[in-house]
């Protein structure tokens, strides 16, 4: 439709698909990346809450014979099995440990050949409480080179390494919007002082403040789409591409998919709430200026 | 029209001055009846224009009372004019037509800033159209019109809403007089059916044949001089 107001014709109208393209582009990936490392903290959480791991033959017992390791391996297990709080305590296979280490070693390496020490992995009962300190004070009694690895604590730290992730990329899309947001004023206030003798007309005619900022509306809905879109199928693309590549470099504790299709939702709505915020924006703005008019 | 009924339009003691400028009218006071039409005359330069515009509401007085539709301007907040405006046609001195619109679009602007659509809107303005002789040319930008096509495609659109009060400003200044004339009895024909007209010109033939009232500025204020001679014919 032909719009009263020639606002598509402006030069600044030339360059907001741009800063939109640039700032939808950016807010996606950051959206993304928070988005991306909350799958992920969420994915170690439901794994590793509930559970330990203890370690045998480990720093201080390297130079136990192999027999005599799974000897106290299997003790410190039967001891496991009668503490308090705990729900079961299973020997981890060759196999098992194997696939453990394949992120850092790679798959097919050769294990047998190193002196790797015993996993015992650990169910917690629900709600339970232990002293890692206390349990391991006790199991070395019986083996050297004890280690309990409470993920708790572990999982705590990254947790609160991520939620400052998240800040600092709520804090970045927030000053994308306020870019865009000044942009938008931008393009509305000399679009406004270009066509004065257009809107003078419109107003003499008996338009309202309400049908002239309709056409700012309009018109930054359009160049916001414009620039919007096409930069977040662009952002999209750049997700599934790290996506593969991450994949290609085997196996790791990260999801496999870095996000869910819920995620992806979100991700596609950005240049949709950019739009809507720029139209808001326009109306106000061109709303704010028309009332100061006499 | 029925006695005490309130004037369309009501001047008291109004100036006008433009920023810091001497007045450009003072004291200015007479009332126009609904359904009346008056000529506005004056030299180049007396003050027509701003005492149209002070009329169509695009300035307020910088002194005075000037009344439309029963309503003091000085009062009246910025958001209760548009209503008025639309009852209020204008044709402007220099037409003041939306480029980037066709002509026939330029026409439908009133009707569309008020809101009303549909087919009923669009034969309105074909037939209008048709009226000012422009019909074969409606689809056309009026840059690409002559100024007396563009005086017409102003005219159609000061009209287009049924105003009752219309306000031209030198309806006719770029037409031949054939063409005036036949304007003129358009505007004619919208008094008859109750459009309160005032019009401003320099065309004092035209004025002496249809022989309503005047309103002649001179000096910076306003005569009313009664209708003479001449009628309709
Ligand atoms: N926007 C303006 N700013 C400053 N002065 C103005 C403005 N508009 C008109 N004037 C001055 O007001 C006076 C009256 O102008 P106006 O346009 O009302 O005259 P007019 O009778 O319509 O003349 P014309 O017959 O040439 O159209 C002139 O001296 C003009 O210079
Ligand atoms: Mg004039």
């Amino acid at each position: 439709m032909r719009m009263d107001v020639p606002l598509a014709d402006d030069h600044a109208s030339r360059f907001l698909p741009w800063l939109v393209a640039l700032l939808v582009y950016l807010a996606g990936l950051a959206l993304a990346a928070t988005l991306a490392l909350q799958g992920a903290v969420e994915k170690w959480n439901r794994e590793l809450v509930g559970t330990l791991t203890v370690q045998v033959g480990g720093p201080g017992g390297e130079t136990l014979k192999a027999g005599e390791l799974d000897q106290q391996t299997a003790h410190v297990a039967e001891i496991l099995g009668r503490t308090p709080g705990i729900a079961s305590a299973r020997v981890l296979g060759p196999e098992e440990i194997a696939a453990l280490l394949a992120p850092w070693l790679g798959e097919g390496a050769n294990l047998k050949e190193l002196p790797l020490p015993r996993l015992i992995d650990v169910a917690l009962a629900p709600d339970a409480r232990i002293d890692a300190q206390q349990l391991t004070k006790e199991l070395s009694a019986v083996a050297s080179g004890v280690n309990v690895a409470d993920h708790r604590l572990w999982l705590a730290n990254l947790t609160r390494l991520a939620r400052s992730i998240e800040a600092i990329s709520l804090g970045v899309i927030v000053f994308i919007g306020f870019v865009g947001v000044t942009g938008v004023v931008f393009v509305a206030r000399t679009g406004l002082a270009l066509h004065r003798d257009t809107i003078e007309v419109l107003h003499l005619i008996g338009a309202r403040d309400g049908y002239i900022a309709r056409q700012f509306e309009r018109h930054a809905m359009m160049l916001c789409l414009k620039g919007g879109v096409p930069a977040i199928a662009l952002a999209a693309a750049t997700v599934a591409a790290l996506d593969r590549a991450g994949r290609a470099l085997g196996p790791t504790r990260l999801p496999a998919r870095s996000l869910q299709w819920r995620q992806w939702l979100a991700l596609l709505a950005v240049p949709l709430v950019a739009t809507a915020i720029a139209m808001i924006t326009a109306r106000v703005a061109v709303l704010r200026s028309l009332a100061r008019a006499p | 029209m029925a006695p005490g009924e309130p004037p369309i339009l009501r001047f008291e003691n109004v100036g006008m001055r433009y920023g810091m400028g001497p007045e450009v009218i003072s004291d200015v006071s007479f009332e126009l009846k609904r359904g009346s039409f008056h000529f506005v005359m004056g030299e180049s330069g007396a003050g027509k224009s701003t005492l149209l515009k002070l009329m169509y509401l695009a300035h307020r007085p910088t002194r005075g009372i000037v009344s439309v539709f029963g309503h003091d301007m000085s009062r009246t907040p910025r958001r209760a004019l548009p209503p008025l405006r639309r009852r209020i046609g204008v044709v402007f001195q220099d037409f003041r037509l939306l480029d980037h619109l066709s002509a026939m679009e330029n026409v439908a602007l009133p009707l569309r800033v008020a809101g009303s659509k549909g087919e009923q809107s669009r034969s309105h303005v074909t037939e209008l159209m048709n009226w000012v002789g422009l019909a074969e040319r409606m689809k056309q930008p009026p840059h690409t019109l002559s100024g007396g096509e563009q005086q017409r495609v102003a005219i159609a659109r000061a009209v287009i809403n049924r105003p009752s009060l219309l306000l031209a400003d030198e309806p006719t200044g770029n037409v031949d007089d054939r063409m005036a004339l036949r304007l003129l009895y358009l505007f004619e024909e919208l008094n008859k059916l109750g459009t309160t007209i005032v019009i401003a010109t320099h065309n004092e033939g035209l004025v002496a044949r249809f022989g309503h009232p005047r309103l002649v500025i001179r000096g910076g204020t306003v005569d009313v001089v009664p209708g003479g001679a001449g009628g309709t014919g």
